[in-house]
């Protein structure tokens, strides 16, 4: 006798464990032989085996609606066996209970709500304490307060008065919360069992059945608990294995527990409650749970909750802590994070950043590299979930100029995003932002590969080519592949403005006539194209007008720029190319009121500036310019010194990569798009030849090059010589020096200063130096027709007129359009006695004159905006 | 109709301005009352004919968000999207003096919003959230190690918005960036604001970013033949200038509006911004707005329909989608185990005791070429530790040097040498020493390095800059409290 029940007790002990872990094909078997070995437990037995049909079921066919028909009669058996133990037998046995809530779960699959809720009520669901449980009536519980919510949700009679209406409410949202608590309760003890499990195999395992039962349980999980430490750490042991599925009943209502309270309109009530299950400790199971929770509540934050009604977590937490003590509130409560130095966010911003990084941290883990076919679906499914969280992170962090944060993000995500257009493209353009052109080209041409009929991506690239590369001929191939992408009809594009920008900017920079004439005339071409195909945008204009100042065509670029300038009046490229119009029209007076009034809107526009200085200089207010001058150095001090000074921060420190930006910053990288370098037209290209030279300089002398960006120094270089142009006339050499001295610290080695510093000598007469000044310039830069002009004077005064018709033929053939140039060229064929060529060029001069502009038209920077 | 509505309105406040008690009665009914609020869009729609009244308005706006009362204050607030459309598009159209009352109650409110009670600068600031450190929501060691490594550079960085200069007049040059500022504030309350004004909000929008886009306006006189005088004729409608960062603000209030009860109309108005933007191109911008367009396709983000802001329940795909079996041999990012190397060199109590410890030497050595291996674990002497590599020096020397002085030259390179290796053993047993500070205080960066400083050292066995290290570790070491 006492072997036999030596043998149940056994058996029990091994349907006990087997239940927790869910195999109900060997608790069938097992209860099998529990009824052989003893027959008066008939009704325990009628409870398993009914409990592991359903289950077994349940495992199968999902609870869900499409399934309900089918669930009626697949659950019969089991309906039959869980009835017969809610009678006396049952009663006495101490499982009627459970029978009754299995049975409330049974009616729940079959979509019978109203039955469901009955045997809640029958089982008394309300009035049960609060107590230490086994895993398996855990999990019961849990899953049963869930039912009841769902069924209370879905219960098709609504009740009438609004009273009652409230009260289903409430008890609708108090089993959800309950369900969230006891189920993540449930997930970390299975967590723990099946880690000790592992470990001492079961040896403790009781025969506590029902829930009513407690006795020595207590203590197993105590000790359980003081294990939880250890547990926490070795979660993510082996993703490889066998993950468990918290089922679709627990893991709907663990979801659905916060987006109740949303629809009663309890908002912050939701929050809180998916702050609660996020608190919770995670477990294996939970992993994709807290990745879809933590996304929903930054998707709450996001799109429902603005700065000012916004209650931070956490808050009242030491009041909250002092009554966990008490271990009654406790036992139906998940273990939450509580390791010290915790960051606990403070705001809005915080927490959805928080979330978001946590979600992708999560999100990322779980994607899937394996490209072959039978993986796409879970591929996919993974990809989803991860763009989701990328695109919740960029509309979070964009706002704040994080966009360099933002791009590691699409750099990591380029492991799992093979062919992924949407991640590419993406990233191609958060590079572009954060100002990495080099790179966000390379990632644009493969974003372009993948979106074959997109022009987006095409103009993108064509822009940087243009405006940051100086790769003009790939940016035009780029603007020709976008026009062809470009669907007539639908919204306008900029493409043929690209393509017409791309031409102007290659005949700017070829120096053979022929070539320059062709290119000219394809730029003329697609601009016209372009103006009438879009005839309401102003940056069309613009160019046009532009184009037609640059071939000499000064009426019709005035028409022009007026028309620009009718549809966006403040427009500050269009007011400089006017000015420089009215100063090619005869109309310098003019021009510096355009100016001026230019000015007024555009306080801090540098280029619009040195427009001012340079026509006031031109007409002889030389102390007038140096007040405008010395303007422009405080407006750059503002505008750029913290943006230097930040760079040198980040050369101190090189771990930090990222630049500090603000608003404010991001505000000051836009003036700097707006009023960039004076001759940016030329600089990307000029500034490159001066930088390598001053690397060189670096290795030889003991020049260490400013740091920084290069933009702001080139900036201000011009602006000191722009300022020794001004004390030169008014006659204070020394002071120019002084200038060009500034202005060489920061690139010894830039043509300019050296041309500036030969303007200095040819004022004090000392011939000799200024021709080597200007030797140098030339050399350092043979474009530059300026220092050739001036090279070819001096040795005009030195005597060498044979020298001096090369230097002023050079020039000539560079900028065919200067009547300097020729006037000078006119003086040294006097000189030669070739008195035709002499008349010949002067009268060149004379016809150039009038169309002169006081500064070139290629000054005006290149504009996007 | 509306303008009757209108003129009570601004007449029943005139009427009750100075009595507190009553001005809170009318604060409580206006907040309840709908038809106000319509009757005002109505006649900023119609700005033109209504140009007295507008400017009435807007003066009573500022009456109200001067007064003390909270409901009375934030009453403008939801109407700053439609006075800055209403006065762009003024601005525009070049009828900058028609707009002059809402320029002027826009300088108020950004001058206000800008400003904190107590007259000092309003800035709105948040850490950096990174996930190296633990939080409520997650324990650093479940996550890996990549990640927390990449947002670590961030450690502790504030982001700011703010502070804002105060304002005198509105200039082209800082037009938008109050206008940016202005709908920064409008999003901080736009919670708060009555439902209703947010399908304004998306209508004005899509007028701040389609106009001058559409086909049908008249086609323009001829140009060319006339070089001065009129050149546009007026029924073409100008673009109206926008900036990358105003329309984030503004796509950020049109999201707000999306999940909040106007999904249909406020997607429509972000496809127009998207296309405003790819127009500009304002990349900033293209990437917030393809976000939101890209989660609002097929995406488990949800969309506006799918439940109250779009939440609904999603299940992980069970079991059936994906076999267990395949699943054990689909690789997934997670399948990569990053080995977490130590932050520094292991702790062996004993290294203190003993002279040296072969253990921790191999693994400091692990870049080193085996002959510098070989040497380093023969350290049971001072004597040999050099001996090798001075052997191997002096065998070398032999054959390559004849000249007397070149060897006297060697000889002192070797005694260099020599002291660097009793100064490298001094510094290993300075290390050992930082380990294991550096383990207490795992955090510090001070010492992340440290490891890669003696494997420095050991390359550089043979040169003068070793010595340069060690002054390095030296000193870094006496900066550390043990």
């Amino acid at each position: 006798m006492a072997g036999r029940m030596r043998n149940t007790t056994k058996v029990e002990a091994l349907i006990e464990s087997c239940r927790s872990e869910g195999k109900w094909q060997r608790v069938i078997e097992l209860t099998e032989e529990l009824k052989t070995g003893s027959p008066n437990n008939e009704c325990l037995a009628n409870f398993l085996i009914g409990e592991a049909k359903l289950e077994n079921y349940l495992e199968e066919n999902a609870p869900i609606e499409s399934n309900f028909a089918k669930s009626k009669t697949g659950l019969q058996d089991a309906r039959r066996c869980l009835q017969l133990v809610t009678g006396e037998n049952g009663q006495k046995a101490g499982i009627a209970l459970d029978a009754y809530l299995l049975l409330a779960k049974l009616c729940y699959a079959c979509g019978e709500y109203e039955k469901s809720l009955e045997n809640f009520v029958k089982a008394e669901l309300n009035t049960l304490a609060e107590k230490e449980l086994t895993l398996r009536s855990l999990k019961i519980l849990a899953e049963s307060y869930a039912i009841k919510g769902l069924c209370l949700e879905n219960q098709t009679n609504k009740p009438t008065s609004k009273f009652k209406k409230a009260e289903k409410e409430a008890e609708m949202i108090t089993c959800f919360e309950r369900a969230t608590d006891l189920g993540l309760l449930y997930l970390q003890e299975q967590d723990i069992a099946s880690y000790s499990s592992a470990t001492n195999s079961a040896a403790n395992a009781g025969s506590m059945l029902a829930i009513n039962t407690t006795g020595n349980m207590s203590g197993m999980q105590s000790s359980l608990g003081g294990s939880s430490l250890t547990i926490s750490t070795t979660i993510p042991t082996n993703p490889l294995e066998l993950k468990r599925h918290m089922g679709a009943i627990l893991e709907t209502a663990l979801q659905r527990a916060p987006i109740v309270l949303i629809k009663a309109g309890k908002l912050q009530e939701a929050i809180e409650r998916y702050r609660a299950m996020l608190n919770a400790i995670e477990t294996k199971t939970t992993q994709s749970l807290r990745l879809t929770l933590a996304r929903q509540l930054a998707e709450v934050l996001l799109r429902g909750v603005s700065g000012t009604i916004y209650t931070a977590p956490f808050t009242k937490k030491p009041a909250g802590q002092a009554l966990r003590s008490t271990a009654t509130k406790r036992l139906w409560k998940p273990r939450k994070y509580a390791a010290r130095n915790q960051f606990t966010p403070r705001n809005h911003h915080e927490e959805t950043l928080l979330l978001l990084l946590i979600s992708e941290a999560l999100a990322v883990r779980d994607t899937v590299l394996s490209q072959s076919p039978e993986f796409r679906v879970a591929r996919q499914h993974a990809m989803g979930n991860a763009s989701a969280v990328y695109d919740l992170l960029t509309l979070a962090t964009v706002r704040w100029g994080l966009v360099n944060m933002l791009q590691e993000s699409f750099e990591k995500a380029l492991k799992f995003s093979f062919g992924e257009q949407h991640v590419w493209r993406q990233y191609g353009i958060s590079l572009m932002a954060a100002g990495k052109h080099a790179h966000a080209l390379r990632v644009l041409q493969e974003s372009i590969k993948l979106t074959p009929s997109d022009p987006l991506p095409c103009l993108l690239a064509a822009r940087l080519c243009y405006e940051s590369l100086a790769l003009i001929k790939e940016g035009l191939d780029f603007a020709h592949q976008a026009l062809k992408r470009e669907t007539k009809g639908l919204r306008p594009t900029r493409s043929q403005l690209f393509v017409g920008i791309g031409y102007q900017q290659l005949a700017i920079l070829t120096t053979l006539k022929s070539e320059r004439d062709q290119y000219n005339k394809l730029a003329l071409d697609a601009l016209e194209k372009a103006v009438q195909n879009d005839d309401n945008d102003h940056l069309c204009e613009y160019y046009l007008s532009l184009q037609y100042a640059l071939v000499g065509n000064i009426a019709d670029a005035l028409t022009h720029v007026r028309f620009a300038l009718a549809l966006r009046t403040e427009h500050a490229p269009s007011l400089h190319l006017f000015a420089l119009l009215l100063t090619a029209s005869r109309r310098p007076r003019e021009a510096l009121g355009v100016v001026e009034d230019a000015l007024d809107e555009f306080p801090d526009n540098l280029n619009l500036l040195h427009v001012k200085a340079h026509l006031q200089l031109h007409l002889q207010d030389a102390e007038l310019s140096l007040v405008s001058v010395q303007k422009m150095l405080a407006i750059w001090r503002e505008l750029y010194e913290g943006q230097v000074c930040v760079e040198e921060e980040k050369h101190s420190d090189t771990r930090s990569i990222v630049v500090h930006v603000n608003p404010n910053a991001v505000s000051s990288q836009m003036s700097d798009k707006d009023s960039n370098s004076v001759y940016a037209a030329s600089l990307a290209a000029v500034s490159r030849v001066e930088q390598a030279l001053s690397e060189a300089a670096s290795s030889l002398s003991s020049f260490t090059p400013r740091p920084g960006p290069q933009r702001p120094w080139m900036i201000q270089i011009k602006i000191w010589l722009l300022l020794a142009d001004a004390y030169l006339n008014i006659e204070q050499p020394h002071e120019a020096l002084n200038c060009i001295q500034e202005a060489s610290q920061i690139y010894p080695l830039s043509h300019q200063i050296m041309f500036m510093r030969g303007q200095i000598y040819l004022y004090l007469e000392q011939w000799n130096d200024a021709k080597q000044c200007f030797l140098n310039a030339v050399s350092a830069n043979p474009n530059h027709t300026e220092a050739l002009r001036a090279l070819g004077e001096t040795h005009h005064v030195l005597g060498e007129p044979r020298l001096a018709e090369k230097m002023l033929k050079d020039a000539a053939r560079l900028d065919p359009n200067c009547p300097k140039i020729w006037f000078s060229m006119g003086k040294v064929m006097e000189t030669l006695g070739d008195y035709t060529a002499s008349a010949d060029c002067m009268a060149t001069a004379l016809q150039l004159e009038p169309t002169c502009p006081v500064l070139p038209f290629t000054s005006i920077p290149l504009t996007f905006d | 109709m509306a303008e009757s509505i209108v003129q009570d309105w601004l007449a029943d406040y005139r009427r009750i301005q100075n009595q507190p008690a009553e001005v809170s009665s009318f604060a409580v009914d206006h907040e309840t009352d709908p038809e106000i609020a319509e009757a005002i869009y109505t006649i900023f729609s119609e700005r033109q004919r209504h140009e007295i009244l507008v400017h009435e308005i807007c003066q009573q706006f500022l009456a109200f968000y001067r007064a003390p009362e909270d409901s009375l204050k934030k009453f403008p607030l939801q109407f700053i999207p439609v006075l800055i459309y209403t006065y762009l598009h003024a601005v525009a159209a070049g009828d900058k003096k028609g707009a002059r009352s809402i320029e002027t109650l826009l300088i108020c409110i950004y001058n206000a919003e800008i400003s904190t009670e107590d007259g000092g600068q309003h800035v709105v600031t948040f850490r950096m959230p990174i996930l190296a450190q633990a939080s409520v929501y997650h324990e650093e060691k479940n996550l890996p190690m990549t990640d927390l490594r990449r947002w670590e550079e961030n450690c502790n960085r504030e982001i700011k918005w703010g502070p804002h200069a105060q304002i005198e007049a509105i200039t082209a040059q800082n037009r938008l960036r109050i206008m940016t500022a202005l709908m920064f504030c409008y999003n901080q309350q736009v919670s708060l604001t009555q439902k209703s004004a947010l399908i304004h909000l998306c209508r004005v929008a899509s007028q701040l970013v389609n106009q001058g886009f559409s086909k049908q306006h008249a086609h323009r006189i001829s140009y060319g033949s006339d070089s001065g005088g009129t050149l546009v004729p007026k029924s073409i409608t100008p673009r109206i200038p926008l900036s990358s960062s105003f329309l984030v603000e503004l796509v950020h209030a049109i999201y707000f509006a999306m999940f909040n009860g106007f999904g249909t109309v406020a997607i429509q108005t972000l496809d127009d911004i998207h296309h405003r933007a790819c127009f500009e191109m304002y990349t900033e911008l293209i990437l917030v707005t393809s976000a939101v367009r890209n989660s609002l396709h097929a995406n488990p983000s949800g969309q506006p329909s799918d439940g109250p802001m779009g939440l609904s329940v999603a299940l992980t795909p069970a079991t059936n989608t994906v076999t267990t079996a395949i699943s054990k041999s689909m690789i997934t990012n997670a399948s990569f185990r990053t080995k977490k190397l130590p932050d520094d060199i292991p702790i062996q109590v004993q290294d203190l005791t003993m002279p040296q410890a072969p253990p921790m030497l191999a693994s400091v050595t692990e870049e080193v070429d085996p002959k510098d291996q070989q040497q380093t674990q023969n350290t049971s002497s001072r004597n040999s530790i050099i001996r090798p590599s001075m052997e191997g020096i002096k065998a070398q020397a032999h054959k390559a040097l004849i000249a007397g002085f070149k060897n006297r030259k060697i000889r002192r390179r070797i005694k260099i040498k020599k002291k660097i290796k009793t100064k490298t053993k001094r510094k290993i047993r300075m290390v050992k020493e930082v380990g294991l500070v550096g383990r207490v205080n795992r955090q510090s960066r001070h010492f992340g390095s440290s490891k890669s400083i003696l494997s420095a050292i050991l390359c550089y066995n043979y040169k003068l800059k070793a010595l340069t290290w060690l002054w390095l570790i030296s000193k870094r070491a006496h900066l550390q409290p043990v």
